[in-house]
C-alpha cells in the first residue's frame, strides 16, 4: 500500500501565524476565546481576488498559497476541506438581515460565499485546479474524515499529491450563542480558537517532507471493546505494537467532559504512554484536531516532544519517532491516526 | 478492475411522494410534485417548490419519535429514506453499516425559525447543537440505535449527496466498510429560498429545464439513499439469509460502476460555458467504468433549468457524446432542486429507471434553443435495446461536479 | 447630474468593496463589466439590490439590467428618470 507524506504546512490561529515558533516560544493566553493572528492579507491577494472574500477565505488562500510554495506543488491532483460551520460570518450575516430586515433586498454575496464548499472551491479558482475537490463536516471529526478521504484515494494510486485544508472561523453572534451549550465551556487555559490551515500532502518523501502519515481509523459509538480492538487491528495491519509508540496527543480542551472521555479511553488503551495536547495553544473548534495533526507532524520532523506539550511533567522527553493522534468528538465519533519519522 | 460495488437496496422521499413505488408512479404518469408553498413560511409563497407532503410533526409520528424530541426536517427526511433503503436492502439490527451523507445547510430550518430565541433566551437552545451538518447526521445514524460505526458527512452543495455516494464507494474498495448507506437529505428552507432568490435563478412558474424559455429552478427538498457493499459481500449475505430460510434468492438492485468529481474551477457560482468541469467528471466516471460513451443509454442530467447551467452541462455532454447523444432528461421537474439530496434523488431514479427499462420525460419541455446539441425525453419512454447503462450529473456551486455511472447487473452474473 | 454620478460611485465602492478605488479613479464613461471596472454577474445582482435599496427602481430581469449598468453614467442617467425615492 502507497504511504502518504506530509510534505508542507501552513497555519493562520492563535499562535504566531506561518511558523513554528510555538514549539519553543508559545504565545499564551487568558480568556475563553481567542482570534486568530491575521496577516496583512493585502500583502498576499490581489484586491480584485480578495474584495467579496471574508476572513476565513482569504486566509484559506493564504494558507493553501504557502502550503504548496512550501511543498513546491503547484497543482495537487486533489483539493480536499474539512470545516465544521464553513463561512459562518457569511451566514450570519445574510440570517441576521432575512430575519430582521425582511426576505427583500437581501445581497446575494453573502448567500454566495456561506456555503461550505466555497472554500475548497475558491482554492481551486484560485490555481484552476479541476481535480477531485471535497469537503467534509461531521463536527469535531470534520478533518479525520478529510484526511481518511485523502488517505484512501492515495492507497488506491488515484492521487499522487493533495491539498488538505481544515477551516473554521468564529463571528459574534454564532459565538455567543454556541455559548449557550455546555460544550463550549472551557476551564483551565482552555479557549474557543479559530482554525486555519493547510498541508500538502505526496506519495514520495522529499526533502522538505515533515513526517510519513501510517494509517488511520475512525468509528462511530464504538464502546470500549470494539475501540481496543480497531486499535489493535489498526497497529496490527501497520506491523506495529502499541511498544513502538512513544506519545498520544488527545484533544484536552479545558472542558470537564470533553477531558474526562479522553483520560478514561488513554488509561485503558494507552497505559504508561505520555500524553501530549496541542488545544491549550491553539483552542477549540470543530477542524482544530487538523491543527493537532500539523503539531504532530512537526514534533516527528524535529524529533522532540516540547515539555509545555506534554501533560505531565515527569515522562521521558525522548527522541520521538512513532506518535498516534487520537480525537473524539463529544464522546460519539472518535479517531486514531498514526504517524511516524519513516521516510 | 477490483471489485464491483452493487446497490443492495435504495429509499427515496420527494415531492413524488414517500418510497421507490411512489416515486416511480409519478414517474410514469409523468405527474410532477411541484405546486405552491404548503409548509414553508415565507414572504415568497408565490414561488412553485418540490416540497414532500408531509408535516414534521406526520413525519415524526410516522418514525414513532416523540413530539417533543429536537429535530430537523433535514433528519426526519433523510430518516424516512434511510429506513426504507435498509429494509429494501435486508439490514438486520446486529450488522453494521457505515454512513456518507450529503447536507449543505443542515439544521438551518430550526436555526431561522428560532435565531431570535438563541439571541435573547435559552427556551430553544436545544436546536443549537443539531445545527450543523454533522448533527443532522448523528441524528439520522442514532434513530436505528447501534446499526451505524462510521459517519461522514459531506457537503458539496448541490453535489453533495452524489459525492456522497462515491465516498462510500471508496470507503467500500479501500475495506473500511463493508456496507455503506450513502446519499443525502435536505429540507427548503428561508435560508436556500432567499438566498437563490437573490441570485435571481428561481423560476415563478414550474421548471423547464433545458428550454428556450427556462427561467430558473425549483426549489425542491427530500432524502434518498443507497445501500452499497461488494458483490461477494451481497451474494454472501444472501447466502446466510436463504440458509436462516429466511429469504430467497436475491439480485443487486445495480451496479455502481463509475463516478467521478472534478472543478469547474471557472467562478463561484457560474459553470463555464464550455462545460470543462463536467465533461471532466462524465469523462472520467467512463474511465473508471471503463465504458465508452457509445455504451451510455440514458442520461439523467442535473438539468436545473437555469441559463447557464443547462448551456454548460449541454456542451459538456456535447464534447463528451460528440454527435452520438443518448437519451437524455433532467427530472427536475418533477422534484424540484432539492440541492443536497438532488444527487440522491437523481440516484435512485437512474436505479429505477435501469430496474423498469424506462426512461423518464423532461417535463415542460416545448421550445428548443437553437444551439441545444440534444432534445431531452418530452415523454416517458421504454427503452429498447433494454438500458444497460445510465450515467447522472451532479453539479454544485463552485464547481463541484461529480457523474456518477450505474449498470444493470447482468443475470449471468 | 454631478452630484448623483460622485454619490453613486462612492456607493458602488462600498457595496462591491472597490475599497482600493476612490470616486475620482472611477470613469464614469468606462465600462463597468469585463473591461472598465472588471465587474461580474454577482456584481450585477449586487447593483440591483442597491438600485432598489437607494433609488426605489425594481430591476427584474438580470440580463436586461445589463444595459443599464453599462457604465456609472448610464446608470445615473436611468436612476434621474426612474427613481421612486
Amino acid at each position: 500500500m502507497n504511504k502518504v507524506y506530509i510534505q508542507s504546512a501552513a497555519h493562520i490561529s492563535a499562535q504566531k501565524p506561518l511558523s513554528e515558533e510555538w514549539m519553543d516560544n508559545p504565545v499564551v493566553y487568558e480568556g475563553d476565546s481567542v482570534k486568530s493572528i491575521d496577516l496583512n492579507y493585502k500583502e498576499y491577494l490581489a484586491p480584485n481576488v480578495a474584495r467579496r472574500m471574508g476572513k476565513l477565505l482569504k486566509r484559506a488562500l493564504v494558507c493553501a498559497r504557502m502550503a504548496m510554495k512550501r511543498a513546491k506543488v503547484e497543482m495537487p491532483d486533489a483539493i480536499i476541506t474539512a470545516t465544521g460551520l464553513g463561512c459562518i460570518e457569511n451566514t450570519e450575516h445574510f440570517l441576521d438581515a432575512m430575519t430582521r430586515e425582511g426576505e427583500t433586498l437581501l445581497n446575494p454575496t453573502p448567500f454566495m460565499q456561506s456555503t461550505h464548499n466555497t472554500i475548497g472551491s475558491s482554492i481551486a479558482l484560485d490555481i484552476k485546479c479541476h481535480g477531485y475537490n471535497s469537503h467534509y463536516s461531521q463536527k469535531h471529526t470534520s478533518f479525520d474524515c478529510a484526511l481518511q478521504d485523502a488517505f484512501i484515494q492515495f492507497q488506491n494510486g488515484k492521487i499522487q499529491t493533495a491539498l488538505l485544508n481544515a477551516h473554521d472561523e468564529s463571528s459574534s453572534v454564532f459565538d455567543s450563542i454556541l455559548q449557550h451549550i455546555d460544550c463550549w465551556h472551557f476551564e483551565n487555559g482552555g479557549f474557543k480558537g479559530e482554525t486555519a490551515i493547510s498541508m500538502a500532502l505526496g506519495n514520495q518523501p522529499t526533502p522538505e517532507t515533515l513526517c510519513r502519515m501510517e494509517d488511520m481509523m475512525i468509528c462511530y459509538r464504538p464502546t470500549m471493546p470494539v475501540l481496543q480492538k480497531e486499535l489493535q487491528k489498526l497497529l496490527e495491519r501497520n506491523g506495529l505494537t502499541i511498544h513502538d509508540l512513544d506519545a498520544v496527543f488527545i484533544g484536552v480542551n479545558g472542558n470537564a467532559e470533553n477531558d474526562n472521555v479522553y483520560y478514561a479511553c488513554t488509561e485503558t488503551l494507552f497505559p504508561n504512554l505520555p500524553l501530549a495536547r496541542y488545544k491549550h495553544l491553539f483552542g477549540e473548534h470543530f477542524t482544530m484536531s487538523g491543527i493537532g495533526f500539523y503539531v504532530v507532524a512537526t514534533c516527528l520532523q524535529q524529533g522532540r516532544l516540547p515539555e509545555h506539550l506534554l501533560l505531565a511533567k515527569e515522562n521521558p522527553a525522548k527522541q520521538v519517532k512513532c506518535i498516534v493522534l487520537y480525537n473524539h468528538s463529544e464522546n460519539r465519533d472518535h479517531s486514531m491516526i498514526l504517524l511516524s519519522n519513516k521516510k | 478492475m477490483g471489485q464491483r460495488i452493487v446497490v443492495s437496496g435504495i429509499g427515496i422521499v420527494s415531492a413524488l411522494g414517500l418510497g421507490k413505488e411512489s416515486t416511480f408512479r409519478a414517474l410514469c404518469e409523468g405527474k410532477s410534485g411541484i405546486s405552491s408553498i404548503q409548509y414553508l413560511q415565507t414572504e415568497h409563497a408565490h414561488f412553485p417548490v418540490g416540497e414532500v407532503k408531509l408535516s414534521n410533526a406526520e413525519m415524526m409520528d410516522m418514525l414513532g419519535i416523540k413530539s417533543d424530541t429536537p429535530h430537523t426536517r433535514t433528519s426526519l427526511m433523510g430518516m424516512i429514506a434511510a429506513q426504507e433503503a435498509l429494509e429494501d436492502a435486508h439490514i438486520s439490527q446486529n450488522e453494521r453499516i457505515a454512513l456518507a451523507n450529503g447536507i449543505t445547510v443542515g439544521g438551518m430550518d430550526k436555526t431561522e425559525q428560532y435565531y431570535l430565541d438563541f439571541l435573547s433566551n435559552h427556551s430553544c437552545d436545544e436546536y443549537i447543537a443539531i445545527h450543523d451538518c454533522g448533527a443532522c447526521s448523528e441524528m439520522i445514524a442514532d434513530h436505528f440505535g447501534e446499526l451505524f460505526n462510521q459517519l461522514q458527512t459531506i457537503s458539496t452543495a448541490c453535489s453533495s449527496a452524489a459525492n456522497a455516494i462515491m465516498a462510500g464507494a471508496m470507503l467500500i474498495k479501500n475495506g473500511r466498510a463493508d456496507m455503506v448507506l450513502a446519499g443525502g437529505t435536505e429540507c427548503i428552507t428561508k435560508f436556500h429560498l432567499n438566498g437563490f432568490n437573490t441570485l435571481m435563478i428561481l423560476d415563478n412558474e414550474p421548471c423547464k429545464p433545458f428550454d428556450a424559455n427556462r427561467h430558473g429552478i425549483n426549489l425542491g427538498e427530500g432524502a434518498a439513499y443507497v445501500v452499497l457493499e461488494t458483490k461477494e459481500h451481497f451474494l454472501t449475505r444472501n447466502a446466510e439469509l436463504i440458509l436462516a430460510g429466511s429469504q430467497q434468492k436475491l439480485k443487486p438492485l445495480a451496479v455502481l460502476s463509475g463516478y467521478a468529481n472534478t472543478c469547474d474551477a471557472f467562478h463561484q457560482t457560474a459553470s463555464s460555458p464550455d462545460g470543462e468541469g463536467a465533461y471532466r467528471a462524465m469523462k472520467q466516471a467512463l474511465e473508471t467504468a471503463h465504458l465508452q460513451p457509445s455504451d451510455i443509454d440514458y442520461i439523467n442530467a442535473h438539468g436545473t433549468g437555469t441559463n447557464n447551467n443547462d448551456n454548460s452541462e449541454s456542451a459538456a455532454i456535447s464534447r463528451v457524446f460528440g454527435d452520438k447523444i443518448p437519451a437524455v432528461s433532467s427530472t427536475k421537474g418533477f422534484t424540484g432542486h432539492a440541492t443536497s439530496a438532488a444527487g440522491g434523488l437523481e440516484t435512485v431514479i437512474s436505479i429505477l429507471a435501469l430496474q423498469h427499462n424506462f426512461m423518464p420525460p423532461n417535463l415542460n419541455f416545448s421550445t428548443k434553443p437553437d444551439d441545444l446539441p440534444f432534445t431531452p425525453l418530452t415523454a416517458g419512454r421504454q427503452a429498447s435495446p433494454p438500458l444497460q447503462h445510465v450515467l447522472s450529473n451532479s453539479f454544485g456551486f463552485g464547481g463541484n461536479n461529480t457523474s456518477l455511472l450505474f449498470s444493470k447487473y447482468g443475470d449471468d452474473e | 447630474m454631478n452630484e448623483l454620478i460622485l454619490k453613486l460611485k462612492e456607493e458602488i465602492i462600498e457595496v462591491l468593496n472597490l475599497e482600493d478605488l476612490t470616486p475620482d479613479e472611477i470613469d464614469e464613461n468606462a465600462p463597468l463589466f469585463i473591461e472598465g471596472l472588471g465587474l461580474d454577474s454577482i456584481d450585477a445582482l449586487e447593483l440591483i439590490v442597491l438600485m432598489e435599496k437607494n433609488y426605489g427602481i425594481k430591476l427584474t430581469d438580470a440580463a436586461q439590467s445589463r444595459d443599464i449598468f453599462q457604465s456609472i453614467k448610464v446608470m445615473a442617467d436611468y436612476i434621474a428618470a426612474n427613481r421612486t425615492k
